[in-house]
């Protein structure tokens, strides 16, 4: 009996070692008490006093000039749309909704520490191709110092570079081709001094048109480089 | 004929441990939703338990608490370009963020517990609006591709 529990102790040690050894260098890695920070306020206390709160939404106008919706669910009230520029609505901690419409230089200045730390948009950029190479048009060729100035100028930019091909040419071929392009704007910004550790590339081939094209068709649209910079 | 029945409740027993490690090692490998961009006076994230400060570059995961102190305030990019940013003593928990870079699908949800909160809709609300919810004590608000602002005031009562 002995015999047949030995192996399976074992086992169960090393696997239970494996546990506490993930969770440990986990911790290890977590926590750093040299500059772990203090905490934020302490809580408030208010015994006997049940969470009241009263909330404020207001809707804003997008960047684009163009509005979104917001639905509100609370309580009994049901449903409540905000679909216009400075919609509003206060919901009290009983769950009514009472919906107003906010002044927008009002709303700027109460949520102003939170709308000024809104990080920047992501935004998307395309360079095109010669056909079968990795050389860019020359129309893109400009288009890469602007590209850089966008990725400059954010703290940290995470930059997806994606590669992709028209449809001349083997899958094989334009998965090869595709990646290569992509490695090339890679060059391109590290050239131009942003750190290799901040651009991932993909290259996806013929896969992804922008224009849907007969096999083995030249299409200038579909050989491009797609750049997000976030 | 005993034997055989115990090592069949070993290996049981061993199966059973190898996923209870699973479970308790799964934190650790808990995916990026998003990353910190605008990090501004006392800002911490609470992970586990733990209290990590907050720089520019750190990243957020599903389950974060992000709280900001009186001067504090914090800008973060989701995965699906979705913005969230909180002003001073705000407390934020991401309760969940699931996203298919492939498809778009997924499923944002967070909590405004007090403070102010500016949010601007990503990849996931184009894709399924309502799919992002923005929860505060008293509300639950289903995003439709928008930005907006929502304060929760905890000091007052009714």
């Amino acid at each position: 009996m002995r015999f047949v529990h030995a192996p399976v102790i074992l086992a169960i040690t090393v696997v239970l070692g494996a546990c506490s050894h993930t969770t440990s260098r986990d911790s290890a890695s977590g926590s750093r008490p040299a500059d772990a920070p203090q905490p934020i306020g302490p809580e408030p206390m208010r015994p006997g006093l049940a969470k009241a709160s009263n909330d404020l939404v207001v809707l804003l106008p997008k960047a684009n000039g163009s509005v979104g919706a917001v639905v509100i669910r609370s309580g009994s009230s049901g449903a409540i749309v905000l679909d216009k520029p400075y919609a509003a609505a206060r919901i009290e901690g009983t769950g009514r909704v009472q919906p107003l419409t906010y002044d927008a230089d009002l709303a700027k200045q109460e949520f102003s520490a939170a709308l000024r730390a809104l990080p920047l948009r992501p935004v998307t950029f395309l360079l095109y191709f010669l056909e079968g190479e990795d050389e860019l048009t020359p129309e893109s060729e400009h288009e890469v110092e602007r590209i850089f100035a966008e990725i400059a100028a954010r703290p940290d930019p995470e930059i997806s570079v994606i590669g992709h091909a028209d449809a001349v040419g083997t899958m094989q071929y334009n998965d090869q081709l595709s990646l290569q392009r992509a490695q090339r704007v890679r060059e391109d910004l590290t050239h131009r001094g942003i750190p290799g550790k901040y651009i991932e590339i993909a290259g996806r081939g013929k896969r992804e048109p922008v224009v849907h094209t007969a096999a083995d068709v030249p299409e200038p649209m579909n050989r491009r480089v797609e750049i997000i910079v976030r | 004929m005993g034997k055989v029945l115990i090592l069949q409740r070993d290996f049981l027993m061993f199966s059973f441990l190898l996923l209870l490690c699973a479970v308790v090692a799964l934190p650790a490998l808990a995916a990026e939703a998003g990353r910190v961009k605008v990090s501004k006076g006392e800002v911490q994230i609470e992970r586990d338990g733990k209290r990590l400060p907050a720089p520019v570059g750190a990243t957020i995961q599903a389950h974060d608490t992000v709280k900001t102190g009186p001067d504090g305030s914090v800008g973060i990019t989701f995965l699906d370009n979705s913005l969230l940013s909180a002003g001073p003593n705000s407390e934020l928990v991401i309760e969940r963020f699931v996203f298919d870079s492939t498809t778009h699908k997924g499923e944002f949800d967070t909590a405004l517990k007090k403070g102010t909160l500016a949010v601007v809709s990503g990849k996931i609300v184009k894709q399924s609006p309502e799919a992002m919810r923005v929860k505060t004590p008293a509300a639950i608000m289903g995003v439709r591709g928008t930005e907006f602002v929502v304060k929760v005031d905890e000091s007052a009562t009714k």
